[in-house]
């Protein structure tokens, strides 16, 4: 019954691969696809991997940095950055970089960023704070332990750094790396407004420009290689290993005090980001907000966030249900070959541009149109929730795994010799002791779905719109005052999820 | 706790989200792909006197793909550019209107051939030139745009957006491939910045100082006069009708058809023929700063100063080049392909 449920799940999760892998193989012949990668295909693919490159690495520069400081270091500002650090979350990077842009254009001094660097800089800006939410947890849930241990074996600073805390916060790096490249895979909005040519920008006009499906898949299908090889990369390293502590409550770890000198430093190291990536975009905003007030229709902004709060409500409820099922489905399951199918259909459709997850949900829309259940979910924002759910269950599935890692297989035995039913046994003990990686899952999906912006457009029932959504049609008509705040609105929207996320990933 | 408290909110707003955009009543239902505020007051105006209601969905993207998969959902579709509705129509997805005002007030220019969509208005794609270094009469047509002795002083937005692909295919069904290919690398020599952004970026950047002169749609030129942050850009240029002498400028059609939708064809006929009725193109013609289809309807002075002192221009009147729609879209192919193998759109 279990099997059949969660198998019956991964199904509904691995359909709209398998409705891209369709559209790319049933193409009659392959003059389209040869003739793209004589043309243009290998120009979009060196720009897709110098641009996740480049964001992944000031990324972890930023995210690792920024935690390795604010966990193990006393400075000036440290309370604050602490929370700080993860305030770019809330910004749509589109926006941050549409702020950028403009400002550009208006002031000498302020940077051009309407290339591949600038795209990368801004991508990083606005992603970093996974990996520096994902790191400074695992420090802190791992690090005290460890630092005794090493102190104990006479190792110094560094080495306990480089061989102990390092490693146990790798999963922690590589998954928050592992987002930040999907995202910067996948992503159109920043791409598309500073004129960078990704595989996914083709993705779109591929399919919207030359109504050519099948070519459209089979681009969205080698755009999707490379995070996904990321994917298998990670179920390889983190198989097998525990990273349960040595003791089963954290204790934070003791900050060492930098000297004035190396103080600053630090302090500017974890300023600029938090300054680059949202106190500048969102100063810029209420600026751009503050001018256009006087001529602004609240009403219409009351549908938006009533439509924005539905979408993001929903696919909390559905993802962490069902990824909580995935999750512990897969541990009691306890076989390699199930872990890493879950791992794998739940994160297909994310990694994938999230175009092609709209242009599959279109299809079985247009299949359910006919029946009168099939034209009310179409007709509805169920639609929409349904597809933030395929696409957004992966983070929900992502953290109650890692939080399920972190629980000995020890408590497992111990339940079962206790002569507890095993389900009962997981609902009643583990499901406590994750509480707050599930939790966070929630957020995070409440965070993403918010802010969604493609699926919205493509699939909006007659009567919706989002918050993003009206952030798109003012920008797109260069309205920046509306689209500010707009945009502020989303920001209100997501802060108490992100500081709450904040908060339960060991932030003081 | 925090958790169930959490949860249990959310489900709250879930359910009121539900309800609230779930129940939809007996209305006209629109498809469009332009920018909602250019319909948007005209719908509503329209529902006030015809006590009709309106729901409106604007797919800026992928409309054709969404018409496809439902071709029923929508009575009406209205779309910034001719050639999606002519693919629409190829697919088998438009219904024939059956209108004698339509038939009787539209020129046959405006109407498809087997009258399943109409041009409710248009506009030509023209050139901005800057004030300073463009003389008049020193550019008079797309020619020009290709002259090597603007190298490196040309904007234009990326090749394959949806008004250079019309701009593009129209020129080749008119003037054959060889010579559009020409022009695509012409105009690839002569770019001076890698194509981004939309049109007002291209004018945009003759106020930079980073071109001379832009191709973009006219229409754009009033939009940036009245808005206080992007008039310096308007006031920088000027607009140049192109090929006055040589057959006419090309143009983007905005046109308007129904779907195979069968349950409300009498009100969504109504409507269409209210699109293309004195009043309704008064208020499309005031709203977008397009064309209208219908003669004899005044245009805004804004429009009327299109132009002003280019020769044969008189009250923003231009030449158009009409190509047939069925004409224009099969190109579309050669022309993607002709840009990607000169690689347009990377500098």
């Amino acid at each position: 019954m279990r099997n059949w449920l969660s198998g019956l799940a991964l199904a509904v999760f691995a359909a709209p691969t398998l409705f891209v892998l369709y559209k790319a193989v049933t193409v009659p012949d392959l003059t389209a696809l040869t003739r793209f990668g004589a043309t243009v295909l290998p120009g979009y693919v060196g720009n897709t991997l110098t641009l996740s490159a480049i964001a992944l690495a000031l990324a972890l520069l930023f995210g690792v940095g920024g935690a390795f400081l604010v966990a193990f270091f006393r400075f000036p500002g440290r309370r604050l950055l602490d929370v700080a650090l993860v305030l770019p979350l809330m910004l749509p990077s589109y926006l941050v970089a549409v702020v950028y842009r403009e400002m550009s254009h208006l002031h000498t001094w302020s940077p051009a960023v309407e290339s591949l660097g600038g795209a990368a800089v801004i991508l990083a800006l606005t992603l970093y704070p996974y990996v520096y939410l994902l790191t400074r947890a695992a420090f802190r849930r791992v690090a005290m332990g460890f630092i005794e241990v090493g102190q104990s074996l006479g190792l110094n600073r560094v080495e306990i750094a480089r061989r102990a805390l390092l490693p146990l916060a790798m999963p922690a790096i590589m998954l928050g790396g592992l987002l930040v490249v999907v995202e910067v895979v996948s992503d159109f909005g920043t791409a598309s407004i500073l004129g960078v040519r990704t595989l996914t920008t083709a993705v779109h006009r591929v399919w919207f420009s030359m109504f050519d499906e099948g070519l459209a898949a089979q681009v969205a299908l080698i755009g999707t290689l490379f995070p996904l090889a990321l994917v298998v990369l990670y179920g390889l390293v983190t198989r097998g290993r525990g990273f349960a502590g040595p003791s089963n409550r954290p204790i934070a770890p003791r900050r060492v005090a930098l000297g004035r000198h190396a103080g600053r430093v630090a302090l500017a190291f974890c300023g600029v980001p938090v300054v680059a990536g949202f106190v500048w975009p969102v100063a810029i905003m209420l600026f751009w907000a503050a001018g256009a007030f006087d001529r602004f229709r609240l009403d219409s902004l009351y549908h938006d966030l009533l439509h924005t709060l539905t979408v993001a409500a929903g696919t909390t409820v559905a993802a962490v249900a069902i990824g909580l099922g995935l999750a512990l489905a897969a541990r009691i399951g306890d076989r390699r070959a199930w872990r890493l199918g879950t791992l794998w259909a739940v994160s297909l459709n994310y990694v994938m541009p999230a175009i092609v997850l709209a242009v599959a949900m279109l299809f079985v829309s247009g299949w359910m149109y006919g029946s009168a259940l099939g034209g009310w979910l179409v007709d509805s924002a169920a639609l929409i929730v349904f597809a933030t759910t395929l696409r957004f269950t992966a983070f929900a599935y992502f953290s109650t795994e890692n939080g399920l890692q972190g629980v000995s297989t020890r408590v497992d035995e111990a339940l079962l010799c206790s002569g507890r039913r095993r389900l009962s046994g997981l609902l009643r003990v583990v499901l406590p002791m994750i509480r707050g990686p599930v939790v966070v899952g929630a957020l995070l999906v409440f965070v993403v779905a918010a802010k969604e912006l493609t699926l919205g457009l493509v699939l909006q029932p007659f009567g919706f719109r989002s918050l993003a959504m009206s952030i798109y049609y003012f920008a797109d008509i260069d309205l920046y005052g509306p689209a500010a705040i707009y945009a502020l609105c989303l920001v209100m929207v997501v802060a108490y999820p992100v500081l709450s996320i904040n908060r339960w990933l060991g932030a003081r | 706790m925090f958790a169930m408290r959490t949860l249990s909110a959310l489900g709250l707003a879930l359910s009121l989200g539900l309800t609230a955009t779930a129940g939809a009543e007996t209305t006209i239902r629109v498809l469009s792909d332009r920018t909602p505020a250019h319909l948007e007051s005209l719908f509503k105006h329209y529902e006030q006197i015809n006590g009709v209601k309106i729901e409106a969905v604007f797919v800026k993207k992928g409309l054709l793909a969404r018409l496809k998969e439902r071709p029923t959902e929508a009575d009406l579709v209205i779309t910034s550019t001719g050639d999606v509705l002519q693919e629409a129509k190829q697919e088998g997805l438009l219904r024939k209107y059956e209108s004698k005002t339509i038939d009787a007030t539209l020129a046959a220019e405006f109407r498809d051939p087997d009258d399943t969509y109409v041009t409710m208005n248009y506009r030509p794609r023209v050139i901005f030139a800057s004030r300073e270094r463009v003389k008049p009469g020193e550019v008079t047509g797309y020619a020009d745009l290709v002259d090597p002795k603007w190298r490196g002083r040309v904007c234009v937005r990326s090749g394959y957006h949806e008004y250079n692909l019309s701009f593009l295919s129209q020129m080749a069904a008119d003037k054959g491939l060889d010579a559009t290919r020409s022009f695509i690398g012409g105009l690839k020599e002569n770019l001076a910045r890698t194509p981004n952004g939309n049109d007002r970026n291209q004018v945009r950047g003759i106020y930079e100082g980073v071109c001379d002169i832009a191709l973009a749609n006219s229409y754009y030129m009033p939009i940036m006069m009245s808005n206080p942050e992007q008039r310096p850009w308007g006031e920088a240029t000027y607009v140049i009708f192109p090929d006055q002498d040589k057959g006419g400028a090309y143009v983007m059609r905005g046109t308007a058809g129904l779907t195979t939708a069968g349950d409300h064809v009498a009100e969504a006929t109504k409507l269409l023929e209210y699109l293309v009725s004195k009043e309704g193109q008064e208020f499309v013609v005031n709203t977008t700063f397009e064309y209208p289809a219908l003669a004899g309807v005044a245009l805004p002075e804004a429009v009327r100063d299109l132009g002003k002192g280019q020769p044969g221009i008189e009250d923003g009147r231009f030449k158009a080049r009409f190509i047939a729609m069925p004409q224009v879209t099969p190109q579309r192919d050669a022309v993607v392909t002709m840009l990607d193998e000169i690689n347009f759109d990377s500098k």
